[in-house]
């Protein structure tokens, strides 16, 4: 028996009594036949919703891998341009950031490098943002 | 059918097979129309969300983790799809904190039954008088024994308030009780 948290008494038991002996009320005939006539006419939104979750899920993945691939490539070949817009401590940190990163992972294949890293990000943004926006607005 | 084969149908449909959910629907049919009934009090309304609520749960049956049983989950849905509708339609409202003020009108039907001192009509009765949040306990606790934090996980109330709610809802059953086997009912028998 499940109950622990309420002490046993007659008035419990009477009770206890009184509902083991209820039927369970019958709803109308056809009423699974209804169910499912409505579940049945709504079973493309059931797996629409998946596809729209796994579209979203491509389109995101793609975009991202998109940015921060541009965003590599303006570090390691525009960094100068910092300096056109008086960002100068700015520009020497960046670089020196970018200089360290490279000079640490030189032997790796640049692409494997920024594969890893991409999905790093991409994983960070999917568990925070992504999952966010898709319960909040239910794709 | 245990928790274990429910999971299995709910994968099934998952993969798309629509037709396994017929299978849940009738498990949990009358159970959910009970309930539903324990709150709306009223046959038709609690026949339209036993059916919204299973609606529902197809619709969203991708969110369900299968951390907590499929009945639970059901039982929340309809908890909250009936209070929704009674909350519409204002249906049934009685405050029966002072018992005293009850109303039972009972009708041939159920003087006949309490007449036969049918107990399974007698606790129907009681239940329909009770409040609607208050009848859904007592049948969650009672007939489905289902523990405080089940019911807590359920109705979305804490496990305090459960107790409280349960408490409150054991005294004003038994006066209704008391009332339909000893007060008004009787007299009416009699008469």
């Amino acid at each position: 028996m499940k109950h622990h948290n309420i002490h046993t008494n007659e008035d419990d038991e009477l009770l206890r009594d009184l509902f083991s002996s209820i039927e369970l009320e019958e709803p109308s005939a056809d009423f699974t036949k209804k169910v499912m006539h409505t579940v049945g006419s709504q079973a493309p939104v059931f797996e629409l919703k998946k596809e729209t979750k796994l579209n979203y899920t491509t389109i995101y993945f793609a975009l991202s891998c998109a940015s921060i691939l541009l965003l590599l490539w303006f570090a390691q070949s525009n960094i100068e341009l910092l300096d056109i817009y008086g960002m100068s401590t700015l520009h020497s940190t960046f670089k020196y950031s970018i200089d360290i990163i490279m000079s640490t992972f030189h032997k790796i294949p640049s692409l494997a490098f920024i594969i890893t890293l991409a999905c790093g990000l991409l994983y960070i943004i999917d568990k925070t943002i992504f999952r966010f926006a898709l319960s909040k607005y239910e794709l | 059918m245990n928790p274990k084969e429910d999971n299995l149908l709910i994968e099934e449909i998952k993969s798309g097979k629509v037709e396994a959910y017929s299978a849940l629907v009738d498990k949990y049919k009358r159970m959910a129309y009970t309930l539903a009934l324990s709150i709306t009090k009223h046959s038709e309304d609690a026949e339209e969300v036993a059916q919204d609520a299973f609606v529902k749960a197809y619709k969203n049956l991708n969110t369900f983790k299968g951390k907590s049983k499929f009945s639970t989950w059901l039982y929340q849905i309809i908890y909250r799809t009936a209070l929704s509708k009674v909350r519409i339609k204002k249906h049934f409202n009685q405050n029966i904190d002072d018992l005293n003020e009850i109303d039972i009108n009972l009708d041939s039907y159920q003087i006949d039954h309490l007449e036969r001192f049918d107990k399974k009509k007698i606790i129907k009765i009681a239940i329909s008088k009770l409040k609607e949040d208050e009848a859904f306990i007592l049948v969650l606790y009672y007939y489905q024994e289902l523990s405080i934090e089940e019911i807590s996980k359920t109705t979305e109330l804490s496990s305090s308030n459960v107790k409280v709610k349960l408490h409150r809802a054991r005294k004003n059953m038994l006066a209704i009780l008391q009332k339909l086997m000893n007060g008004k009912a009787q007299s009416l028998i009699q008469a």
